[in-house]
């Protein structure tokens, strides 16, 4: 087994931000953690690599405990933090570089490390460029970069393409993809479902430190399809039209955004015609209603009831 | 390995970090300007003040004195004896008795009653005594070699400038104001060293690229040392260019051995360096620890008489800087008190116990996870 966490508990003074969490990560995945701000998807990692203290459980990667073989596990792991960490007086390629040497690599073998990173990254005629000079994108593939120096079996990447246009973005998600299939496990986290669905073969859908919901990407969906979602735009909404819907048959949950409401109504139920006779016995104007059922970020808004981005 | 690649890196991001370096070195030229102009109003003002000291002598002793005297700094008046001089000094018409026994131009002995609260005021009377004291032995010793006293006596007085606006002391072996307080700026300016440290230390240590550096596989110890080295290195350049500005722009009075002040300077870098990152990691909260280091460093100064030339006895010694504070005065005016080697041992040691502080307690903080 790459990752198992055993019934881990994780706190920051009195807060407890993990309790009881296990979760087992096996070889070849990229295991993708969803969840709103806040979720714990931070904390898991750095639980993990032995950044933040647990106070309860254990932690093993490659089968063996971490506190143990401390420097052996280190050396196969890589960690790209959610914030970008560059050396901001070293240039482009002395960033890479100084991972790379950490890594034990020197001389030639280095030279040529670095520059298959910088290429790999896109950054090679960039290299004499300090990380403030970059765009957002670049700086973002240039962490990945520094991380990947010790070519690791195990890579945590913590928003990797978060803040960047679509473009970049997209070039970040090959970079996942090329390195998953160069043999290394990928923990990767996010707000965005494309991105999980992109390049993820398991998600874990995360909130207030607990798993939701953990399967394939197709597994969750098949799992909310039992639930239908429905979207519906008013002109206003009233106390008395939320309760007359909620107690309808087959409804499970209903919500106010806003002037939008969200429907959570069980599979095959078909009440959504009487959700619209309901809201037009009260008076109010329908503008637009919206149905979805296959999308992972309906599942996220089914299963907790949030939404994962404000 | 990784210590030497740190240190390389490091040094490298330190030394491009072209406005922190110019910033740095342009401070202590600041101080010093400043530091001059103050301690120039400080001179003026103690020459302005006039000493009274009522002399017993006899004929020729008196006259020498009275025609040899600068009467700017000392006013003297003559009494019959010794009682009359102690009741008028106790009626506060004077600020010391000056006591010459003397036979002829034959002084046996010169003694000085200084009761004024006024430092200055005793250092002018304290110098004119020990002067005195300096002539007539010159003038024992020369007594039966047919020279001419009277003129000798003139010559010296005219050549040592007796009470000279630059000396405050007689025997030479203690600094003027202005080479006093240019060491412990020097001094002050090498410990915010620490500051520097400090800050360094924590942008990068619990930053993000820490987090980088603890989720790899390189050992505490590794990089700590090589952190500290390119500190070190970056602090040691710092505070030997402000040396060389004391001695050669500002014309502090540094003493012949000029290696020895170099080498001093930079082992306090050391020291502050290590105190830097040992506060940097006790707080793990770099801000917090460099506005603590803030305060402690200014108590420091203060304590070991860095500001005002204070001496608050045992106290002292709990401070870094009163350590290279002592080495260096020991350096410039051989016989400044206190033993070189031990100032020199006491800066090696706490800089020993600083870094491998840090290091014991970064490595139980990685080894365990921070709880912040
Ligand atoms: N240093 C800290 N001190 C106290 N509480 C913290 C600290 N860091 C995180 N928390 C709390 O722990 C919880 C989880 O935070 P974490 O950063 O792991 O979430 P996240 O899923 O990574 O969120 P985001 O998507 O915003 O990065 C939050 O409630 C947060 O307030
Ligand atoms: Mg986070």
């Amino acid at each position: 087994m790459v990752i198992n966490l055993d019934k881990l508990k994780v706190s920051y003074g009195d807060k407890t931000v993990l309790n009881n969490y296990s979760l087992q990560v096996e070889k070849g995945e990229v295991v993708g953690l969803l969840g709103p701000n806040g979720a714990g998807k931070t904390t898991l990692m750095n639980s993990i690599l032995g950044i933040k203290k647990i106070s309860e459980g254990k932690v093993e990667i490659f089968d063996k405990d971490v506190k143990k073989h401390e420097k052996e596990i280190k050396k196969d792991v890589g960690y790209v933090p959610q914030e970008i960490a560059l050396i901001e007086e070293l240039n482009v390629y002395d960033n890479v570089a100084f991972f790379t040497k950490l890594s034990g690599l020197r001389g030639k073998e280095a030279a040529d490390k670095i520059k298959e990173l910088l290429e790999f990254a896109e950054l090679w005629d960039r290299r004499k460029a300090l990380p403030k000079e970059l765009s957002g994108g670049m700086q973002r593939r240039l962490n990945i970069a520094c991380s990947i120096a010790n070519h690791p079996k195990l890579l945590f990447m913590d928003e990797p393409a978060v803040g960047v246009d679509p473009q970049s973005r997209n070039k970040i998600l090959d970079m996942v993809k090329t390195i998953n299939k160069q043999g290394t496990v990928v923990v990767y986290s996010s707000h965005y479902m494309e991105e999980i669905e992109a390049v993820c073969n398991r998600v874990i859908i995360m909130d207030e430190g607990k798993i939701i919901a953990d399967g394939s990407c197709e597994q969750i969906k098949d799992l909310i399809i039992k639930e239908l979602a429905v979207r519906l735009e008013l002109s206003e909404i009233n106390e008395t039209v939320i309760e007359e819907i909620e107690k309808l048959d087959g409804v499970s949950k209903v919500e106010e955004e806003e002037n939008y409401l969200n429907v959570i109504t069980e599979k095959g139920s078909n009440c959504l015609e009487s959700i619209v006779k309901v809201v037009f016995e009260n008076g109010i104007s329908i503008y637009n209603i919206s149905c979805d059922r296959s999308n992972l970020e309906t599942a996220f808004l089914t299963l907790t009831g949030k939404k994962l981005r404000e | 390995m990784n210590i030497l690649y740190t240190l390389f890196y490091y040094s490298k991001a330190l030394l491009t970090d072209k406005v922190t370096m110019v910033v740095k070195t342009l401070t202590p030229i600041l101080m010093m300007l400043v530091l001059g102009a103050a301690l120039k109003n400080t001179f003026t003002a103690a020459q302005l003040e006039v000493s009274n000291v009522i002399v017993v002598a006899d004929d020729t002793a008196y006259n020498m004195l009275d025609k040899n005297i600068d009467d700017s700094f000392l006013a003297i008046s003559r009494a019959a004896d010794l009682d009359e001089a102690m009741k008028n000094y106790n009626d506060g018409q004077a600020d010391a008795v000056i006591k010459i026994d003397s036979e002829g131009s034959d002084v046996h002995d010169i003694v000085a009653y200084v009761g004024t609260n006024n430092n200055i005021k005793k250092i002018v009377i304290g110098s004119s005594v020990n002067d005195l004291k300096n002539i007539s032995n010159i003038m024992h010793a020369l007594a039966d070699k047919n020279v001419d006293t009277d003129k000798l006596f003139k010559e010296y007085c005219d050549q040592k400038s007796l009470l000279s606006e630059s000396k405050i002391t007689a025997t030479g072996n203690i600094p003027r104001a202005i080479d006093y307080y240019g060491v412990t700026m020097l001094v002050l300016t090498t410990m915010t060293g620490a500051l520097i440290a400090c800050d360094h230390f924590g942008a990068i240590f619990s930053g993000s690229v820490g987090k980088r550096i603890k989720s790899s596989n390189m050992r505490v110890y590794e990089n700590y040392i090589g952190m500290f080295g390119s500190m070190f290195l970056v602090n040691m350049i710092q505070g030997t260019i402000t040396l060389m500005i004391m001695r050669y722009i500002c014309r502090i009075n540094l003493g012949d051995n000029m290696i020895w002040n170099v080498i001093i300077v930079v082992l306090a870098s050391a020291m502050a360096t290590a105190i830097g990152i040992f506060t940097c990691t006790a707080f793990n909260d770099a801000k917090q620890a460099t506005k603590v280091l803030n305060m402690v460093l200014q108590a420091f100064a203060f304590v070991s008489g860095g500001y005002v030339k204070l001496d608050f006895g045992f106290l002292k010694y709990m401070t870094p800087n009163h350590y290279v504070q002592s080495a260096m005065f020991q350096n410039i005016y051989s016989g400044y008190g206190g033993s070189f080697a031990v100032s020199i041992a006491a800066i090696c040691i706490i800089t020993v116990l600083c870094l491998g502080g840090a290091i014991i307690l970064g490595g139980r903080e990685i080894r365990y996870g921070t709880n912040i």
